[in-house]
């Protein structure tokens, strides 16, 4: 593969457009193992999972550790100010917390003190951000800052800017361009082309000006490889689910989108999950639903069996619905049962005899072991029982899940065959199919970086011939 | 390049307190025998070299006491990449304001980034070092330089392991003038297999009775031999470690076999090649094994005439030769105080004369300066009459009297030399004096003037002192020097009588003041005795013997002066 395009070891204050599956990594990989100063090059990025997956990548690449530092924006900016309290003002309790605003702020006064210049200079040789797009007004603060020290190339695709950290990202075409003057729009869809569907690669990078523009594009009109799937309602589940279950042979992996704001996009991609044999949620990296149950649950309650089978039944498929289940529990624990207990049953009467987390591990394997029975939420449940299995004190429940949440931050999220999930929990990640549930739901940029997922094939389900709705 | 910015030394050996701001470029310390010069440098070599194993005993301890722990503490500025990584050093960086002198906790905007490295010794004698930084210390945390980078600041010293510089070993000047990894492990077994297979049967054939002998008693008891058994080099035992290798000469004749002056220069060139490290050296006693115009070679290998101060040398002299070469910015007088602490001063501008003119004093515990050749010959021949007869000789304390070269020309010095805390006491004439002011000034300031009462000068206070039969030796003795043969016409023009005349009042008893008084202005005026030798003679041998005798105008005086000069410490 070869990269034609600036170099972006040349570019002293600059930006790159990059936009979906057009060999960005690829141009960042071969940058860092080019490097060949005695610094490494500092590669910074916006997210845990963004850096993992870098990481990743990268090493991927062959490309040797020692020619780069990678971290998140907010991570590198912890680390250096918690080097230098005095002059940065980072309290010891802005970097416990951690005080987002207080860190960003305190980085902010260091650099632009001017008081570690020259040990910038002697620690990197140059800049690179990822993901610039995501950028907010006072991390673009820092890069600017930096960018005084050290050369610095951006990399970023305003079309795939659809984080909302709940602060102002920074204005992409005023600010960023303006401070970091665009250097090269990469143009070869290397996504598609080496999938062997370069047409489909094609048609992705020509909607983008529709797109940008505020247009229509018209899903009649499309390339072999996109199917339009016409659905009557948001619970047409008929089309959808066969839609969902669909995976044609040359496609080895599936990613299934369905977006909405809030609780009901949750329930919404939950519910597609469950509802599609084999697919599983791709979750959040804050995990919040397991920890928000570790917190709550307690093993000395008296309902402490009930509460546990309710959750089984949120996290497997075909465990049967939560109000029969507990009916036989009810029934099996006052012993006036017809049929024998079967083993899965005779381990929720353990966990209720004795209401220890190895037992409450035990009753969730015996549960989703069961014939036809599978988890839907993937990663809730394995990292559930991975908490449970840490500890033998019911007190420590919540403190196991949390570690195992941070465990799971670091590393890099594998999909597994068919994934369910936001765009912004898929973004960065990329399938051979992926099929969109609720395109409505999707503006512009949502709807860009849902389309760019699949390499080989996208199925869209939608009322509307032409997209985007909002 | 690396260097010391600051250093601070507690506790160890003769110094039990010293803070100092070394310089870029030469640092040159000087000062008395015995003033802790050479325990400078081996604390910057204890602090900063890179060995693993450094012994340390009690007597390492400030008197020995070894209840308080020995602490160096060096700053290390200038620092490269890799003293500058963030993620080794990050919280140990210090901010340094080289104009004030002033650390801040943190390294900052107009400040130079430095890292404080400490090295301690409790009484357990297991030297402990670690960077300081407060912050650090808050956060619990705790580390010393990382070993790639203490080799890499290790100070090279001239005059210990030369010869270890001059093979190829870790850490050595020659290997660290490559950034090559030898790739000669290779080459080394090759040598040992040679040398084994060229050793061959040659052990065979002078040890063929005893090989026999081990062969029949091994068949004997049982043990396999083979057929025969052979006495080989041992392969096991021809290895070549790393240092092996080592320079030679076009004649195979190892450099380690020249001589010390020659290694010492040469070594000093390579490590002015090092580019990636050896940036401090030190150099004890710089003139050693070198004749002079060899130092200047060896200074010149220092950076001593280059302004860009790649190196920082630490040395040691006693070399009037190497202070004349070196500029005042690059000495320190290395100065101790009756409490027993260190003091570095820096000379000043106003120091580079007297260096060029007089770099013997600065040698010296304690100083006077004279006015001219006759005052230092007075005071020598006195001296070495006290030693004649039992005294310990003033220089042997560590005075050190100089020749200023005319009244004019004494204060400059003198006024130099006590700012820079030496003891200094002028030595004169009375005919042209200090101004009162400038007197007032320097004794005011600590200085002590010693000269004739009324307006006397030397031959004044001789002739008008003495008696009649010492009058006649000086005569005597004028008329014996080169001058001889002129006496006569002095004595005729100043004071009116003839060589001849002169001599006989005197010998007779017959001299009034006011004649003898002329015979001085003569003897001035002619400048009979006008050097260093004649004076020390008239002092030695002739005023000494007769010195009860003489009047106290002038042994007062002289008395005074010697006691003052034979107070050192």
């Amino acid at each position: 593969m070869h990269v034609n395009s600036p170099d972006p070891l040349q570019i002293r204050r600059g930006s790159i457009q990059a936009p979906a599956g057009c060999g960005k990594t690829y141009l960042i990989a071969d940058s860092l193992r080019r490097n060949n100063t005695a610094n490494p090059i500092l590669v910074l990025t916006h997210t845990n999972a963004a850096v993992a997956a870098l990481r990743k990548n990268l090493d991927r690449e062959n490309v040797p550790r020692a020619n780069y530092r990678l971290a998140t924006i907010d991570g590198w900016a912890m680390r250096i100010i918690g080097m230098f309290p005095l002059r940065s003002g980072a309290t010891p309790e802005a970097l416990g917390k951690p005080d987002y605003p207080a860190i960003k702020d305190a980085v902010l006064t260091l650099l632009s003190g001017r008081h570690i210049d020259n040990i910038l200079a002697a620690n990197y040789s140059r800049l690179l951000v990822d993901e610039y797009q995501d950028c907010l007004q006072k991390q673009h603060a820092l890069v600017c800052e930096l960018s005084r020290v050290l050369p610095t190339c951006i990399f970023g695709d305003v079309l795939q800017g659809i984080f909302d950290f709940g602060d102002t990202p920074v204005d992409w075409n005023t600010v960023v361009l303006r401070d970091f003057p665009l250097q090269t729009t990469l143009g070869k869809p290397w996504r598609w082309d080496n999938a062997g569907c370069g047409n489909l690669g094609q048609w992705l990078l020509s909607i983008r000006p529709i797109l940008e523009a505020g247009g229509e594009i018209d899903l009649n009109q499309t390339p072999p490889e996109l199917e339009w799937v016409g659905i009557s309602s948001p619970n047409d589940f008929e089309a959808l689910l066969k839609a969902t279950h669909q995976l044609p042979d040359h496609c080895s992996n599936s990613l299934i989108i369905c977006d909405g704001k809030g609780y009901k996009g949750k329930a919404r991609q939950q519910d597609i999950a469950r509802k599609t044999k084999g697919a599983s949620t791709v979750e959040n990296a804050d995990l919040s639903d397991l920890t928000a149950f570790a917190k709550s649950f307690d093993f000395a309650s008296e309902v402490a069996t009930e509460t546990l089978l309710e959750q089984a039944t949120k996290l497997l498929r075909n465990l049967g619905s939560a109000n029969d289940l507990l009916q036989r529990y009810r029934i099996l624990k006052a012993g006036t049962n017809r049929n024998p207990p079967t083993e899965a049953e005779l381990s929720v009467l353990e966990f209720d005899q004795e209401r220890s987390p190895s037992n409450a591990a035990r009753m969730l394997s015996a549960l989703g072991n069961q014939t036809g029975v599978s988890p839907f939420r993937r990663e809730v449940f394995r990292n559930l029982l991975k908490a449970l299995n840490s500890t033998q004190d019911p007190e420590e429940f919540y403190d196991m899940a949390v570690r195992a949440r941070e465990d799971r931050r670091f590393h890099s999220r594998s999909l597994g065959r068919i994934s369910v999930g936001s765009t912004l929990l898929v973004k960065g990640l990329e399938a051979d199919q992926v099929v969109i549930v609720d395109a409505e739901c999707l503006n512009a940029k949502n709807l860009y970086v849902a389309l760019t997922r699949g390499a080989k094939r996208i199925v869209v389900c939608s009322q509307s011939q032409y997209l985007p709705a909002l | 390049m690396p260097r010391i910015v600051y250093l601070d030394i507690k506790h160890f050996r003769t110094i039990k307190n010293l803070t100092w701001w070394p310089t870029q470029g030469i640092n040159c310390l000087i000062g008395a025998g015995d003033s802790g010069k050479t325990t400078v440098l081996d604390a910057i070599d204890f602090c900063l070299g890179a060995r693993r194993n450094m012994a340390f005993s009690d007597n390492d301890f400030c008197n020995a006491d070894t209840t308080q722990p020995i602490v160096i503490t060096t700053a290390i500025g200038a620092l490269e990449t890799s003293l500058l990584n963030v993620d080794s050093y990050g919280d140990y960086f210090a901010g340094f304001d080289p104009e004030n002198k002033k650390f801040e906790q943190e390294p900052g905007s107009g400040l130079e980034a430095v890292l404080v490295l400490q090295m301690k010794v409790e009484k357990d004698l297991e030297p402990q070092w670690r960077l300081r930084s407060k912050r650090a210390e808050d956060k619990g945390l705790e580390r010393n330089l990382r070993w790639e980078d203490r080799q890499a600041i290790s100070p090279v010293r001239l005059g210990e392991h030369t010869d270890w510089h001059l093979s190829w070993r870790r850490g050595a000047l020659f290997e660290r003038l490559t950034d090559e990894k030898l790739g000669l492990n290779e080459g080394l077994s090759d040598a040992a297999r040679q040398a084994r297979s060229d050793f061959g049967q040659l052990a065979n054939a002078e040890l063929k009775e005893t090989l026999d002998t081990v062969k029949r008693s091994a068949e004997n008891i049982g043990v396999p031999t083979g057929d025969k058994v052979q006495a080989l080099l041992d392969a096991g035992s021809v290895k070549f470690g790393s240092g092996a290798i080592s320079l030679h000469g076009s004649d195979n004749v190892p450099l380690s076999s020249l001589g010390t002056g020659s290694k010492r220069l040469l070594v000093a060139g390579l490590a002015k090649e090092v580019t990636n490290s050896a940036s401090i050296s030190l150099v004890d006693e710089l003139e050693t094994g070198l004749e002079p115009h060899r130092i200047r070679s060896l200074l010149n290998a220092l950076g001593a005439k280059s302004t860009g101060d790649r190196q920082q040398v630490f040395a040691t002299t006693h070399s009037p030769v190497v202070l004349r070469e070196l500029a005042h910015t690059q000495l320190t007088i290395l100065r101790r105080d009756n409490e027993g602490k260190h003091t570095p001063l820096a000379p000043s501008e106003a120091a580079q004369g007297v260096l060029r003119a007089h770099s013997e004093v600065f040698l010296g515990n304690r100083i006077v300066v004279c006015e001219g050749l006759s005052e230092l010959g007075f005071i020598r021949g006195r001296d070495q009459f006290l030693c004649d007869s039992g005294a310990v000789s003033y220089e042997a304390l560590g005075t050190v009297a100089t020749n200023a070269g005319g009244a004019s020309n004494v204060l400059r010095p003198a006024e130099e030399l006590l700012r820079l805390g030496y003891p200094v006491a002028i030595f004169m004439d009375s005919d042209k004096p200090l101004s009162a002011d400038d007197e007032k000034r320097f004794t005011s300031n600590g200085g002590f003037v010693f000269r004739w009462p009324s307006n006397w000068a030397l031959e004044d206070a001789i002739f008008q002192s003495s008696p009649f039969n010492v009058i006649v030796a000086l005569l005597d003795y004028a008329r014996s020097l080169e001058i001889g043969p002129k006496v006569d016409d002095h004595l005729k023009s100043v004071a009116g009588l003839g060589f001849d005349d002169a001599r006989r009042l005197a010998f007779t008893g017959q001299m009034n003041a006011e004649t003898a008084a002329l015979l001085g202005a003569a003897a001035r005026t002619g400048g009979w005795f006008k050097q260093i030798a004649p004076y020390e003679h008239v002092v030695r041998n002739i005023l000494s013997p007769n010195w009860a005798t003489l009047n106290p105008n002038l042994t007062k005086t002289a008395n005074e002066l010697q006691s003052w000069a034979s107070d050192a410490r």
